[in-house]
């Protein structure tokens, strides 16, 4: 039996930790907030220098209205703030700060130091707080504005340290906050160092495009087109791409409501309703847009990080971005007016209607007794897992996350090994009419697969898409993109390297230019991306040369695929808000280089597609998880036709 | 319209123009074929409006006139009937009737004037080729020319006039390949280039065998004109990347070897390289050339031909398909081989002839 303790009071230090998990879960909060403050104090310049990802040190420095001495002391305090004065006021917040807890949260988790001066006085504040309580305060000689640094962040709360990922990771999250505030204030100019090396930099020339061209590359800011509407006191502007300019998440896509970052399904969903038709399924467009409603519209109050929006009157955001999106574009003829907007979706290929009843795998049929161990037809999508996963270790399903390894090892548990067969299947192979045959549903099935292949003879591609195939066993239908993705895959993830990636040099270097964040992630990648068959090298400020590419796709685009899988892997770490992990490379790299649907093959590029596939330790699903196969046995044939 | 014609020379004529004209649907009538009577021949054009077919064939022409038709159904018609000759006549409402010995078909046509008329070159430079130098060029180079879309330039093959001389040029990023011949000016500006679609090459290479024909370029189009036909199509518009520049100047090592024997070589270690991404390695020892490739799960090859050489030993790997694509058209007994280093570009040339040039990077050892 457990000890009964006492009850106690907190005391205020506990108090201030508690609250600073909130505010303060990682350093690019801490930037977060003091950005925010240095903005409400209108500063015209912020620079924002960090080590180590922000564990170490991080400082942030304005030239903003400062602080005089009293009011420096007061703002570490608890619910100490200039900004509201009473609850009434929380309903037209024109400020980004209104709680007056940031900075007591910071200095209770960090050694801090603030050093400000307001304009109307000759010398300034030095004030120095060290776990939550001030060890120093001087006088001193600074410029006009407010500078604050945080050193070892969470020096007092060894629990949260361990929660920090790769200096990379943070510094990433870092990067993606002050790009936000960047691009929501033109005017204002922004400068991020990391160990003393410039990552970003902005004019602060009130000019969005020339912030989106040094944050995002000229490239994307040479696609973007303006948007500026009104529509029933709801104000829209900003950037947004043409339909055809579209990416596979939504990293891409910023709003801010009433200056401050926002996110929202509401926002999305506006969105692709706005575009509906006119992007294909899964991209999504690129957009930065302000939305300024009258401040008594809008809750900001939802969420305690302050970026879930609520509105209202939502419909009004509805009908204002659609309103918005379609003029910009019109104006800038990208909807093709003669054709209906159908038409200008991504062409999929035609898939004859024949649909195979496939009811066993969704419940599988009473008196089905023979399913082989492990027999996991539907994997949950890797989202959900990780909801899962997450849940399981007791943390919230948005999580300031776990080590990826972890991640990794579920994952892989849950993918059926491959290596089947439960003694019942491989010695009913030999029985003339084996019992297993006449109950099996077509599913995904786990036969060894060279059982599967025995006298596999193939008959033929359907909609440049499946492979159809006889073998002994029935009828066998491959679908030829996960097949070779999972061919690849494997070959990849080989590290005795038996079946070696092979690499081929270009006549001339391949110049490619990235963003910032893309070309941090490919510094850091380099090493992966060369496993995989791709020799780059560095050429400027995030250009690379491409030297050398994998074999198998010399023949291909090999610039826009890697384009296309360094995009995807900038994504998946923005969204999982993971580092990139090696078999994420490999999948996504394994995707991409794969055989697309669509794509017409021959007789024996099929062959050797499906006897690589033999050889592969699972190939039953591919590194997604989805199936690979379906087969439909001579019985379970006869059986439907009502033959026996 | 009313003539007659010998079905064999219609039949030829139907299955080079029907090659241009369009499987795309989204305009029905780039499917069809425009078909002119005029005075003693038939006029034949086929177009997916980049390339446009035009071919003559001799007729009896009893009433002049012009129609559309759809061009596999003609195609595949006339090459199925026996007879000698075929009538085509005109009936109501655009439509064509075909006629051979017993047989009696009529096609439902598109009205002739919303056929898309052939353009017209704006002061072109001329050049009479002599035919089969030519195709020679165009066969040297053509494995080189990129099927990859995404950069269209690559997709075509550079035609490049200058004092003189007519080079034909193709690469895909990983080899390069010039074919060059002295050819005479008949008229028009003395320099110029072009990048010719290769869908129009494989055209031209489809023509009927003659003795010559008359190039035209211009700066959007070009045009190949023969005896009865003639060729028109768009050119690739853009920078093809200056080619000059990654051929090798310099070398240290060079090897000579027989055509033919390192092409068998390699044919043979081709069937084991091929489960190892095509990759074969050579190498050089004293008086040998090795090559050896390695198919996992599969075995080894290995081969070596006879090399005279100058300069140290080398280990360099290939793509086995690019250095076969390079010796199946080099028609001469001996090659050269010019090297540095084994991540460097080799160059490949035929020995004793500087009319012709291959480079092909190396893969990674
Ligand atoms: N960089 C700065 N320049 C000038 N004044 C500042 C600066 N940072 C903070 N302050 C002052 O200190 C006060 C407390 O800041 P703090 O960030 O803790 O709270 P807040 O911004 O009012 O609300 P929130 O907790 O929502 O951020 C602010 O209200 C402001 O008056
Ligand atoms: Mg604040």
């Amino acid at each position: 039996m457990k000890e009964r303790r006492a009850i106690q009071v907190l005391d205020d230090q506990t108090v201030n930790r508690i609250a600073a998990g909130e505010v303060v879960e990682r350093p690019a909060a801490a930037v977060k907030e003091l950005v925010e403050n240095s903005l409400d104090a209108g500063a015209t310049r912020i620079e924002v220098e960090v080590e180590m990802g922000g564990r170490q040190m991080l400082r942030v420095r304005d030239n903003g209205i400062g602080m005089a001495r009293d009011e420096a002391l007061l703002s570490l305090q608890r619910h100490a703030t200039s900004k509201i004065r009473t609850a009434a006021d929380l309903f037209s917040i024109e400020t980004m700060g209104f709680r007056g807890e940031a900075l007591p949260s910071i200095a209770s988790v960090s050694r801090l130091e603030m050093t400000t001066r307001p304009f109307e006085q000759e010398s300034g504040t030095l004030i120095e707080v060290e776990g939550g309580e001030i060890v120093k305060m001087e006088e001193t000689s600074a410029p006009v504005g407010t500078t604050i640094t945080a050193r070892d962040l969470f020096f007092n709360v060894p629990a949260r340290l361990k929660f920090l990922k790769t200096t990379a990771t943070e510094m990433g999250h870092i990067l993606e906050t002050v790009m936000r505030y960047a691009f929501a204030y033109p005017e204002v100019s922004f400068r991020l160092l990391h160990d003393r090396q410039e990552i970003l930099f902005t004019q602060g020339n009130s000019d969005l495009i020339s912030v989106v061209a040094s944050v995002w590359g000229r490239e994307i800011a040479r696609e973007l087109v303006a948007v500026e509407t009104e529509h029933k006191n709801v104000r829209i502007a900003g950037l947004i791409s043409p339909p055809h300019a579209t990416r596979p998440t939504r990293q891409y896509q910023l709003f801010y409501v009433n200056g401050r970052p926002a996110r929202g399904k509401t926002l999305f969903a506006a969105l692709d309703g706005a575009y509906k038709s006119l992007t294909p399924e899964k991209r999504h467009p690129i957009c930065i847009l302000m939305i300024e409603v009258p401040p008594n519209l809008v809750d900001v109050n939802v969420h305690p990080a302050k970026t879930e929006v609520k509105f209202q009157r939502e419909n009004d955001v509805f009908s204002a971005m659609a309103a918005a999106v379609r003029s910009a574009l019109l104006d800038h003829g990208m909807i093709p007016s003669a054709l209906p907007p159908e038409s200008t979706a991504r062409p999929t290929p035609a898939i004859p209607d024949v649909r195979i009843p496939t009811s066993g795998t969704a419940q599988p049929p009473a008196g089905n007794t023979i399913h082989p161990p492990g027999t996991k037809v539907y994997m949950p999508d890797s989202e959900t897992l990780n909801e899962i996963l997450f849940q399981r270790a007791g943390l919230s399903p948005t999580p300031p996350s776990e080590p990826d390894e972890r991640l990794d090892e579920e994952f892989d548990s849950s993918v059926p090994s491959g290596e089947q067969p439960s003694s019942d299947i491989a010695s009913s192979a030999n029985q003339p009419s084996p019992a297993w045959m006449t109950e099996e549903p077509l599913a995904p099935r786990h036969l060894p697969f060279a059982d599967l292949l025995d006298g596999l003879q193939i008959l033929g591609q359907i909609a440049n898409t499946f492979i159809i195939a006889w073998t002994n066993k029935g009828l066998v239908i491959i679908d030829q993109h996960v097949a070779h993705e999972r061919v690849l895959y494997e070959m990849l993830c080989d590290e005795r390297g038996s079946m070696p990636i092979q690499k081929q040099y270009l006549l001339e270097g391949a110049p490619l230019q990235l963003d910032r964040k893309s070309a941090l992630l490919l510094q850091e990648k380099m090493q992966e991306l060369e496993r995989i068959g791709f020799e780059l090298e560095p050429f400027g400020t995030d250009s690379f040369l491409i030297r050398a590419v994998p074999a198998a796709i010399a023949q291909k685009d090999y610039l826009g695929l890697l384009r296309e899988m360094i995009e995807e892997l900038v994504d998946i770490s923005v969204a999982r808000r993971l580092p990139v992990a090696r078999e994420q490379i490999w999948t996504t790299t394994s995707c991409k280089m794969a055989v697309k649907a669509g794509d017409p093959l021959s007789m024996p590029e099929m062959q050797k597609l499906i006897e690589d596939l033999a050889k592969t330790e699972n190939p039953y699903l591919c590194p997604h998880g989805r199936p690979i196969t379906l087969t439909m046995t001579l019985s379970e044939l006869e059986k439907r036709f009502k033959r026996t | 319209m009313k003539v007659r014609c010998p079905r064999n020379q219609l039949h030829d004529a139907l299955s080079l123009v029907a090659h241009a004209a369009s499987g795309r649907t989204s305009l029905p009538i780039l499917s069809h074929l425009y078909i002119e009577a005029q005075e003693d021949s038939v006029k034949l054009i086929g177009s997916d409006l980049e390339q446009w077919v035009e071919f003559s064939v001799p007729a009896m022409v009893e009433e002049p006139g012009k129609i559309t038709v759809p061009a596999k159904l003609i195609t595949e018609l006339i090459g199925s009937l026996q007879s000698e000759e075929v009538d085509m006549e005109q009936g109501e409402k655009g439509t064509l009737w075909v006629r051979a010995r017993g047989a009696e078909y009529r096609f439902v046509g598109l009205p002739p004037e919303e056929y898309p008329s052939v353009p017209e070159l704006e002061n072109p430079s001329e050049f009479q080729l002599p035919a089969s130098l030519f195709m020679e060029m165009v066969d040297s180079v053509e494995f080189a020319v990129s099927q990859e879309e995404a950069r269209a330039t690559l997709t075509g093959l550079k035609m490049e006039y200058e004092s003189g001389t007519l080079k034909l040029v193709a690469t895909d990023t990983h080899r390069l390949a010039v074919s060059e011949a002295k050819v005479e000016l008949g008229s028009g500006s003395a320099d110029v280039s072009a990048i010719v679609p290769l869908k129009a090459i494989q055209l031209v290479q489809r023509l009927p065998s003659q003795e010559s024909f008359t190039l035209n370029l211009s700066d959007h189009r070009a045009a190949f004109a023969g005896a009865n036909a003639r060729i028109t199509t768009q050119l690739i518009e853009g920078q093809y990347p200056n080619y000059q520049r990654v051929i090798p100047a310099q070398y240290t090592r060079l090897w000579k070897v027989m055509t033919a024997e390192l092409k068998m070589a390699l044919k043979r270690a081709s069937l084991v390289a091929r489960e190892n991404g095509n990759k074969v390695v050579l190498r050089t020892e004293g008086e040998k050339l090795h090559i050896t490739a390695r198919g996992e799960g599969v075995g080894e090859a290995s081969e070596s031909v006879e090399l005279v050489r100058e300069g140290d030993d080398l280990e360099i790997a290939f793509n086995v398909r690019y250095l076969l694509d390079m010796l199946d058209v080099i028609k001469e007994e001996g090659i050269s081989v010019e090297l540095t280093e084994s991540l460097r570009p080799a160059l490949f040339k035929p020995v004793e002839k500087q009319d012709y040039l291959c480079v092909v990077m190396p893969m990674a050892l």
